[in-house]
């Protein structure tokens, strides 16, 4: 008995559920607006993707650039990285957007484009979350090599190339590639500016044609199978890397 | 530019009631998250079958599409299929749930999977009843091993109502937003609520931390 | 003829042509043996020739693919029912202790006890008390598992099954995991056991042990019993080959 209730769960489920659906509705659905429109949303991809490389790109830049300044033996310096780190990471970045974009032209005076506020807004975000993974990488590599390049007397910048970031970047693959994608799944949150990515651009499509099930349904199954497909290469990728160094 | 704190103490009241909802909505979709997420752990745990296979989609769909996205399809679609009227607060947490349930999925599914297999082993060889071993040898561990991931994801949750700004849900972002835009003191609004969200997610981040490192000593890895 | 007819009358545990696959891979290969009660059996054989399946066969861990077992008048593969019969009657413990880390050591003795054979709080507690004295640790019952060393987990591993009251153990080497100077005090534990006429299995490599505590040895290789005789007789090894390189390398 128990193991059929699960299916029957569904099926009651299901059947509730098509009672409740506007049938009228969903077979007059017309997804030919989405082959319609293919360009625009295309295009709309096109700079989703450019703006999750940006703050793929940007944010590991600044990411490394701070995280070796957080192993810096002057206090306040480090300090400094933690507080952006941490109001970075806890408030949402709906917020800072709207923040960089609205409040902070009043303090400095100078007006940013949407798109400038929201590159800036992403890739701030993105540096502190790479700047911890970066983090976490650096301090997994054995005290024993540090020890040893300092014995060495090997000049900083040596040091840090040759010796300590080497391991740690291998250690820092998988999470850096989980934040990429995930940065993916963030940028429609910069639609909240208007920026022309892809749920922008949807949102205005579904204010000219009112097709928005269609129009909706389409975008959520084109996140999904881009993401489903970065994922699942990656997860490739690692196993062949892991597979390799064996 | 002077910042104006007369704007704040006068529009006090409705922030703090915006920061109210906002927490409301993040406890009600937790809630049926946890619920309708524990559903879809025990499918995927099956590991073959209609059960593992309608959890396992479930699952990927509301973990790879962007937050905003099934904000917006709740919205705009839902109500059109099912032919009803639905209040924007009710999609955002139907939203919201979704993506909590799938997340929490996989956040149970990991804990209830890094119980050493040698437990249930000790348990089945016992003779210990099911519900005995689930209760007593396989949760109390799961659920330590679980803790960091899961508090993390609160933090996650309270960050994703901003979210639903915008679809005009009375939460502190919304609110914040539409004081600006009457009051036009924008900077004092947008600052208020990123130090209320701050002061809301950061003790949840510094406990996710701090239970993942008593974690490690616990476990020894 | 009947299932049960294939079965020696009397056999506490008898296995007919027992098979076990992973995936291709054939980790029993038509085992079939009989056990009589009191009867102390020492399994050997190199690492990967099955033993341990074995074991987890008898106690219902690893399901029979083919062929059958009859333990204690139940026969496996079976019911659910029926594999918590054979699983109370049968007590087991690993090689790795696998002691429940989050409870005490008397809640670990005490819990099987009073959810599967339904025991008082005070019955389990004092049955605890009588076991871990035998074993020796009774003054640690109220500490926790990993403030134990392995050699008196280990122990409380065996309270713990002998806590059911089986009337059969199993041990899956149970001191392989062990550093040598607490190997001593775990086989001082089951030599007492065996002096009590208890049914024991044990899967070992301390081949003194079993020297001096089985009345019969197996040895296992690719998953086949291919010598099965009475302790005195396998240690002058003689007819089988693979045996005789398995104890040079290992003696």
């Amino acid at each position: 008995m128990a193991k059929y209730s699960f299916p029957i769960v569904v099926f009651v489920a299901l059947g509730v559920l098509a009672y409740f659906l506007n049938w009228e509705l969903i077979l007059s659905l017309d997804f030919s607006v989405v082959w319609e429109y293919r360009e625009v949303l295309l295009r709309g991809l096109l700079v989703t993707l450019g703006l999750t490389a940006c703050a793929a790109f940007a944010g590991l830049t600044f990411g490394t650039m701070l995280a070796i300044a957080s192993q810096s033996n002057i206090a306040p310096l480090r300090w400094l990285v933690i507080a952006f780190v941490e109001i970075w990471r806890n408030t949402p970045l709906l917020v800072q957007l709207i923040w960089i974009h609205f409040a902070l032209p009043l303090v400095t005076g100078i007006n940013t484009t949407a798109l400038e506020s929201g590159v800036i807004g992403i890739t701030l975000q993105a540096s502190a979350y790479f700047t911890e993974i970066v983090r976490a990488g650096i301090e997994s590599v054995p005290k024993g090599q540090w020890e040893a390049a300092h014995s060495l007397a090997l000049p900083a910048r040596i040091r840090w190339t040759r010796v300590i970031l080497p391991p740690a970047i291998r250690t820092m693959i998988p999470p850096l590639v989980n934040l990429t994608i995930s940065f993916f799944k963030g940028t429609a949150i910069l639609s909240i500016l208007h920026v022309s990515e892809l749920m922008t651009v949807t949102n205005r499509i579904s204010n000219v044609t009112f097709k928005p099930v269609e129009l909706f349904s389409a975008i959520a199954v084109i996140y999904f199978v881009v993401g489903i497909v970065l994922s699942k290469t990656t997860l490739k990728l690692e196993y062949f890397l892991q597979k390799r160094e064996h | 530019m002077r910042f104006d704190w007369d704007q704040l103490i006068r529009y006090g009241p409705d922030l703090l009631q915006a920061f109210g909802v906002t927490i409301w909505i993040s406890v009600v979709s937790l809630v049926i998250g946890i619920v309708v997420g524990m559903i879809a752990c025990l499918g995927k745990l099956q590991q073959r079958g209609l059960a593992y296979t309608l959890s396992n989609w479930f699952i990927d769909f509301f973990r790879t599409i962007p937050e905003v996205v099934l904000i917006f399809w709740v919205y705009s679609c839902l109500p059109l299929l099912l032919s009803v009227r639905i209040s924007s607060e009710a999609c955002g947490i139907i939203a919201l749930s979704l993506f909590s349930a799938a997340y929490l999925a996989e956040i149970f599914r990991a804990g209830i999977l890094a119980v050493p297999k040698g437990q249930v082993d000790a348990a089945k060889a016992l003779a210990i009843p099911r519900y005995h071993t689930w209760k007593k040898i396989i949760l109390p561990p799961a659920i330590r091993r679980m803790m960091p991931a899961f508090v993390n994801f609160l933090t996650e949750l309270l960050k994703a109502t901003s979210l639903l700004s915008a679809i005009a849900v009375g939460e502190m972002a919304y609110t914040a937003s539409i004081l600006g835009a009457q009051t036009l003191s924008y900077f004092e609004f947008l600052s208020a609520i990123a130090v209320l969200y701050f002061i809301l997610i950061f003790p949840f981040s510094l406990l996710a931390r701090r239970s993942e490192r008593k974690l490690l000593q616990k476990t020894g890895h | 003829m009947s299932k049960l007819d294939q079965h020696k009358s009397g056999a506490f545990i008898s296995c007919r042509n027992v098979s076990k696959f992973f995936g291709s891979f054939k980790a029993l290969d038509q085992i079939s043996i009989d056990i009589q009660s009191g009867e102390i059996v020492c399994v050997v054989g190199p690492s990967g020739s099955g033993k341990s399946t074995f074991l987890r066969v008898l106690n219902a861990l690893e399901s029979v693919d083919e062929g059958n077992i009859l333990i204690n008048n139940v026969h496996l593969p079976g019911t659910r029912q029926d594999v918590e019969n054979v699983r109370r009657e049968v007590g087991m413990v690993f090689q790795q202790f696998n002691l429940f880390e989050h409870m005490s050591i008397r809640e670990n003795v005490t819990f099987a006890p009073r959810v599967s054979r339904g025991l008082t709080r005070d019955e389990a507690d004092h049955l605890a008390e009588n076991l871990l004295s035998r074993v020796g640790i009774v003054e640690q019952i109220e500490k926790f598992p990993n403030h134990l060393s392995g050699g008196q987990q280990q122990r409380v591993a065996i309270a713990r099954a002998l806590a059911m009251k089986p009337q059969a153990m199993l041990f899956d080497e149970p001191t392989s995991a062990l550093d040598p100077e607490m190997v001593i005090e775990v086989l001082d534990v089951m030599r007492e056991l065996a002096h009590t006429g208890m049914t024991m299995i044990i899967v070992t490599h301390e081949m003194g042990f079993a020297k001096e505590v089985a009345n019969r040895m197996l040895f296992m290789a690719d998953g086949k019993v291919l010598v099965d005789v009475a302790t005195e007789q396998f240690f002058d090894g003689g007819k089988n080959q693979e045996l005789e390189q398995f104890l040079a390398n290992i003696l």
